[in-house]
């Protein structure tokens, strides 16, 4: 509690310090965006009203941006940004600001002046112009996405630390968003998570690539208060979302998997299945040495006679790996490792 | 470095073989269309349906792991993406529907559905279906389909111990000479037996969603999502070998006396799962709020797995194989039936507000708070041969209460300055009721224990700030407190624990009442009370950060960062594992588990991004990261370092060429001591240690070539391969006399090194796509895919080498090589 108060002190502190404003839609040259919480419901004018006033906003830009582009600019009315009856919807100088030099192109330049906010994260993806700083691309989006639950948590996120453009993710101008297609989602996610891309391809992983399982089964990109962008608060909580059946409670119950399943498994892929960091008994040994026989080394002898060493307790004896190195090793008989509901289960046996 | 992946619109390849990769052509030909009404193309979503065909020339269980292409032959290829709606085509509507399918043919399907009138409301629903094959050289000899949950024997299977070379019925086994004995001695009858089954685990998702706007700042939004899952997955058994009836004596013979028998089972998964969370949403100008209940009901179909246990021997003098057992009712089996618990039936009800407000344009605080509680009530598995007088009650009335809190507050100080301040907490708090429960051990010794509900709370702390130093730098810097809390707040009541005590209370002189306090203190030892039954009962870890960027030039990004952290643990010297049976169940003094031990960690990377001209990029970032931990014993250290390597070329505008590589090490040391021998807490100096090497090195060729044949034929190829192994040593310190380990030896049953953990993956895939015309076109692909993997894991399963007491698998490391054709027809409309 003591922690709690000290931080709410320093919040309230830092609040008093604040002297200048951040970026703000407002700051946005013209912008003029309508908010997501006005509804097409509520809208005295009719559809087609709104439409033809949107499309006209929209031909200040379409009558050069026209389907001779060779980005498909028009493509945008395939997407949401291009449902013009919905009176939410942006123009788009709602997104690229007035951008009054480009359009009027008064110095008669071959090349125009660059408009107001260039999307995009390198210049060789956004056009000819480089692209406005992340903050100022992501404060026209932010203008309409901020009040969500979605990205309520998106100031200090990681993603907005590291100055990810919302661009980075989304192609707003194309009838295929990449990042929003479970087929093509990893693809977009790779591009920066390059670690977890190597993962992914190890021979245990979860169905990624077959679109199965995609990043923002888990992850929410914009911001959470889970850890490491997690969707929701906790890991296991996480996990659950679709291995129930280890969320228990459990009569008898494994410490670890109570706090953390990343303890012993890595998600997004291993050498060691079943998504494991380490292989039994050598895993089980990083916690346990007191136990029955975790406090037993083994050796080559733990891959089994196969492997050249089988258990020999003497030179004449028969050779027989033991039970509790070789396989599952540990959990040849200690199989319930996430817990146990029976009453004889208190060892995990049963 | 961000690899540039819209300049490879074409290259969305590692997708699976299946649709998904003749469906990443329907995507690029929407905006290459070239015909009159162009504008009106690119307003209008391009329809499609695609059928086709591919060959799959192998059955393999690991190819088709997730993509249901695991068995022979010709399966069929259908996908298809119909979209409508007045809206489309710079219309004046705001309604949109659309009904996709894609993998039809397979196990891996996917159908939905979903229409909306923007800003007004929204409905979807969908299906998805996915198949794990899991393996396909599984056998067993027992008796029971997959997904079942009884598994038998037939009684010509006789016991196992028949291979013993003593062959006297009864009598423990002599290891006096060479020949091997119990089920590495299994008789062409038993073998006979044994039977391969295709095991998977089978999931159905179907999700039902919806929204509605109330009016302009009031929505609510819905979804239903309800997973069946069926088939098995493969577990691991072991029952006491003797018979299971404590009225069993323990000469009636079966194997040596420690041992317990094991037999791998296909475990059912016979789940549904219903979750669904219904939100209310608001919107104002400065703020928004959720109120959100959510919740996830989980059913198990099956209470037990029931198999028959062929390590049992008759009583010794007596003929009372085959015997006839019985199990959920039914009588008349050959073998003893012994059970396992199964997932238990459970519920999880939360309810979630969170919200955010801007005070002032620079100043925003966010915040939330759940409630969650997690009930489990389902029935014990009971079997009166595993327990040892009555239940304390039938079933756990289970009840974990989570709790989670958070605040952040970001704050623009200055220009060039934002710090954010926030706090998280999190509770798992286990309000299970302790009771004592008797119950028979796998080695038939009667035992008592008192579950222990454990509980946690982590309350975390940060304050970061982003410092923009000029245009081009950046910095980044923070500070991270988080504190771990660990205890058991249902302790058990002191009766409970000295009748849990055993002999050691009994074995106390004095009053009755000294009897009963030597009873808890010597019980206290053993189960837990309060913050006792957990090794570290609070952690507290700092962590400092600092990431510093330069945008060099236009073109020219680079990032690097360092971060050190330090936790320190309270550790518990007189922690006792409750999972254990008598002093088995200490740690060794100055040992640690590694999540919660104290730790000093150091984190460095570092990136650079090269965009050498409009055409080519460049860039490589790397990260090393070294944990020391304080412990005596247990995990000493840890590395991991990556470092990634990445380029693409954009030769012409339909013309790309990337590639990657990426190194991956990572290593783990521990230390050990084998002088616990269950019978005292102290060490007795005979230290050993242990090290894991994980390598991983994966590279990527991705080339792609549009436009060819007037435009007509776009070409793609792929090429991914990677590499891992995984290498464990042991090496002993101390002298021991029983096997050819020494301390100055290299292997040997207790020391050297395994053999590697090694896959080798290879997948080439090329694949064409013709445009007929302006609705037609043809796509013809040919994709090889091989692995190559050796795991000692699987010697041990293997007929004839299996130790004494375990059933064989012949399981074998997934290994393929898999050439497939495929070719579909697209007809596109609008």
């Amino acid at each position: 509690m003591k922690l709690i108060t000290k931080i709410a002190g320093l919040c309230l502190l830092l609040g008093g310090l604040s002297t200048s404003p951040g970026i703000s839609a407002a700051e946005l040259p013209n912008q003029n965006l309508p908010g997501l919480n006005e509804s097409a419901q509520a809208q005295p004018k009719s559809a087609a009203t709104i439409a033809a006033v949107a499309l006209k906003k929209d031909a200040v830009c379409t009558k050069c941006h026209d389907s001779s582009e060779i980005k498909p600019m028009l493509e945008i009315y395939q997407t949401k940004h291009g449902v013009k009856g919905d009176p939410r919807t942006p123009s788009c100088q709602s997104c690229h600001g007035a951008s009054e030099n480009h359009v009027k192109n008064a110095d008669g330049k071959a090349t125009r002046n660059k408009p107001d906010v260039v999307f995009g994260s390198k210049r060789g993806s956004s056009g000819a112009y480089p692209p406005s700083e992340p903050k100022v691309q992501n404060t026209a989006c932010l203008s309409c996405h901020d009040k969500d639950t979605k990205r309520t948590h998106w100031d200090g996120g990681a993603h907005n630390a590291n100055d990810v453009a919302c661009t980075s993710c989304h192609m707003l101008h194309s009838a295929h968003d990449n990042v929003r297609d479970r087929k093509t989602q990893p693809q977009v996610c790779f591009s920066c998570h390059k670690e977890q891309r190597a993962d992914s391809k190890k021979i245990s992983h979860h169905p990624i690539e077959e679109g199965k399982v995609v990043c923002s089964d888990c992850h929410n990109p914009h911001g959470s208060a889970g850890p490491k962008l997690l969707k929701k608060n906790t890991v296991t909580e996480t996990c659950y979302t679709c291995h129930a059946e280890k969320r228990g409670p459990f009569l008898f119950e494994h410490q670890p998997v109570t706090e953390d399943c990343t303890n012993c498994h890595t998600p997004h892929g291993s050498n060691i299945s079943p998504l494991l960091k380490s292989r039994a008994p050598f895993m089980c040994d990083e916690c346990h040495d007191g136990p029955h026989n975790s406090q037993a080394p083994y050796g080559s002898g733990a891959a089994g006679i196969q492997g050249g060493n089988g258990y020999t307790t003497s030179p004449t004896s028969p050779k027989s790996p033991s039970s509790n190195a070789v396989g599952r090793a540990c959990m040849n008989c200690h199989v319930m490792v996430h817990g146990s509901n029976s009453p004889a289960g208190a060892f995990l046996h049963r | 470095m961000k690899t540039n992946y819209k300049n490879l619109a074409l290259s969305m390849l590692s997708l699976s073989v299946q649709g998904a990769l003749v469906a990443m052509f329907a995507i690029p030909t929407i905006s290459s269309a070239e015909t009159d009404d162009e504008a009106v193309t690119l307003t209008n979503p391009t329809n499609y349906v695609e059928l086709g065909a591919e060959n799959i020339p192998k059955g393999s269980a690991k190819f088709g792991e997730y993509n249901g292409l695991n068995k022979p032959g010709v399966v069929l290829i259908g996908n298809f993406n119909i979209r409508g709606g007045d809206s489309y085509g710079e219309g004046s509507g705001i309604r949109r529907w659309s009904i996709t399918g894609s993998d039809v043919g397979t196990t891996s399907r996917e159908f939905g559905a979903s229409a909306s009138d923007q800003g007004s409301w929204d409905v979807g629903i969908k299906f998805d279906e996915l198949r794990h094959n899991i393996t396909d050289t599984y056998q067993t000899p027992l008796q029971g389909s997959m997904g079942g949950n009884v598994f038998t024997l037939n009684s010509g299977f006789g016991i196992v111990n028949t291979g013993n070379p003593n062959t006297t019925q009864g009598t423990a086994p002599s290891p006096s000479t060479n020949a091997p004995f119990g089920s590495q001695a299994l008789t062409d009858i038993q073998k006979s037996y044994f039977h391969t089954v295709n095991v998977h685990s089978d999931r159905e998702n179907t999700t039902f969603s919806a929204g509605y706007n109330i009016e302009p700042e009031w929505n609510v939004k819905f979804e239903f999502n309800h997973l069946e899952q069926s088939g098995a997955k493969l577990i691991s058994s072991s029952s006491y070998p003797y018979g299971l009836n404590s009225a069993a004596s323990n000469t009636a013979g079966g194997m040596a006396s420690t041992k317990e028998a094991m037999q791998v089972l296909m475990n059912p998964t016979n789940y549904k799962t219903d979750s669904g969370n219904l939100a209310l949403n608001w919107a104002g100008d400065k703020g928004h709020m959720t109120g959100s209940y959510n919740f996830s009901l989980f059913q198990n179909a099956n209470n037990s797995l029931n198999f028959a246990d062929p390590f049992y021997a008759p009583v010794k003098g007596t003929s009372t194989f085959p015997g006839t057992y019985a199990v959920n009712g039914t009588t008349g089996y050959s073998f003893p039936i012994d059970a396992l618990s199964t997932a238990p039936d459970n519920q999880f009800h939360q309810i979630n507000l969170n919200g955010g407000y801007k005070i002032t344009p620079s100043i925003n605080v966010v915040g939330g708070l759940s409630y969650g509680r997690n009930t489990q009530n389902d029935s014990y598995v009971n079997q009166d041969q595993m327990q040892l007088g009555g239940l304390p009650q039938t079933s756990l009335h289970g009840l974990v209460v989570t709790t989670h809190a958070d605040f952040k507050l970001t704050d623009q100080l200055t220009k060039n300055l934002t710090v954010n301040a926030g706090v998280k907490y999190n509770e798992r708090d286990n309000q299970t009721a302790s009771n004592t429960y008797k119950f028979y051990d796998l080695g038939g010794a009667t035992e008592t224990a008192i579950n222990t509900p454990l509980s946690n709370s982590k309350t975390q702390l940060e304050l970061t700030g982003d410092y923009r130093i000029d245009q081009k730098q950046k910095l980044h810097f923070g500070y991270e407190f988080e504190q771990i809390k660990r205890w058991c707040d249902s302790s058990p009541s002191a009766s409970q624990i000295n009748a849990a005590s055993g002999g050691y209370g009994a074995g106390a002189t004095g009053t009755a009442a000294q009897k009963l306090a030597a009873g808890i203190l010597a019980a206290q030892s053993y189960y837990a009370l309060g913050s006792s039954c957990v090794q570290v009962p609070e952690s507290n870890e700092s962590k400092l950060l600092a990431n510093y960027r330069l945008v060099a030039s236009e073109d020219v990004i680079l990032t690097t960062g360092y971060s050190f952290s330090r936790r320190i643990a309270d550790l518990n010297q007189s922690f006792y594992n409750p999972m254990q049976a008598n002093k088995q169940g200490f740690e060794l003094p100055g040992y640690a588990a590694f999540f919660d031990a104290s730790r000093t960690e150091n984190l460095l990377k570092a990136g650079l991004n090269w965009q050498t001209t409009e055409k080519l990029s460049l860039g490589v970032n790397g990260r090393y990261v070294h944990d020391n931990y304080d412990s005596t014993l247990g995990v000493q250290s840890g590395h991991v370092y990556s470092v990634n390597f990445d380029s693409t070329y954009n030769i012409a505008d339909k013309t790309a060429l990337s590639a990657y590589l990426t190194i991956q090490n990572r290593s783990r040391d521990f230390r050990n001591d084998a002088g616990n021998a269950g019978t005292s807490p102290s060490p007795s100096l005979s230290p050993w240690t242990n090290s894991l090497s994980s390598d991983d090195t994966t590279f990527g060729l991705n080339a792609n070539h549009g436009g060819l044949l007037g435009g007509k034929l776009d070409i793609v190829s792929d090429l991914t391969y990677s590499l891992s192994t995984s290498s464990y040593a042991t090496a002993i310190n101390y002298g021991q006399s029983t096997n050819t380990c020494t301390a100055s030896s290299t292997s040997g049953y207790i020391c050297g090194a395994l053999p590697d953990i090694r896959s080798e993956m290879i997948k080439f895939k090329l694949a064409g796509n013709y445009k007929v015309d302006k609705a037609n076109r043809v796509v013809v692909g040919y994709l090889y895919q091989h692995l190559n993997s050796n795991d000692y894991y699987y010697n041990a399963y293997q007929t004839g080498y299996t130790p004494t007491s375990l059933m064989p698998t012949n399981q074998q490391a997934p290994s393929y090589s898999q050439s497939v054709l495929y070719a579909s027809y697209v007809y596109e409309f609008r």
